[in-house]
């Protein structure tokens, strides 16, 4: 989240609301918020109904045991922090999307593994696209 | 670059977005159709860290 939050500005420029969707009840996620300083709309999806209409499913321990994972959890184990909070689910898959004013996704991202996100500038040229409206905007792409 | 799916079932740009009413932090029940209006970001986190 840090890596869009640090681009808030950016964001509000091109007119985006950031809304963050978590898999966990919204009374748990409220304190983290909170110490976030998330200003946004923040939804707890606990029984993963969002997860899943999106296509967003669990990943394969080895799409979040990854090396680079298991370097970047042993940094964080030593500094006395959990890389993955207990009672979690480690394997949730992660997602961005940008949505537009008329209720259809203009940039879909699932993550392929547990570290994978797209990059910002990928996010903040779609959104600028969308507030340059219709014949400004990339190509749908066709992944398989 | 305008998506990538790992599965089938992974949404694409072009579709439309699904209509999901989920609670809200502070409280009440808010439908992703209450955002339209304006561009929206998405973030599906992974856990709280």
């Amino acid at each position: 989240m840090a890596r869009v939050r640090h681009r808030q500005r950016e964001l509000d420029e091109a007119g985006a609301l950031l809304v963050v969707v978590s898999a966990e009840p919204a009374d748990q996620i409220a304190p983290v918020a909170r110490k976030e300083g998330w200003t946004g709309p923040v939804l707890g999806d606990p029984q993963r109904i969002a997860y899943r209409a999106f296509g967003l499913g669990r990943l394969p321990w080895y799409r979040v045991f990854t090396p680079k994972t298991l370097v970047l959890y042993a940094g964080f184990m030593l500094r006395g922090r959990f890389p993955e909070p207990p009672g979690q689910d480690a394997m949730q898959q992660g997602g961005d999307f940008l949505v537009d004013a008329a209720g259809v996704i203009r940039f879909a991202y699932a993550g392929r593994r547990s570290d994978d996100r797209p990059p910002v500038e990928d996010l903040i040229r779609h959104l600028r696209s969308i507030a340059a409206g219709p014949g400004s905007l990339p190509g749908r792409a066709a992944h398989g | 670059m305008g998506a990538r799916r790992p599965d089938p079932a992974a949404l694409l740009a072009g579709d439309p977005a699904p209509d999901i009413s989920l609670d809200a932090v502070g409280g009440g029940r808010v439908s992703l159709r209450d955002f339209r209006g304006r561009p929206v970001l998405l973030v599906f986190l992974r856990h709280l860290g």
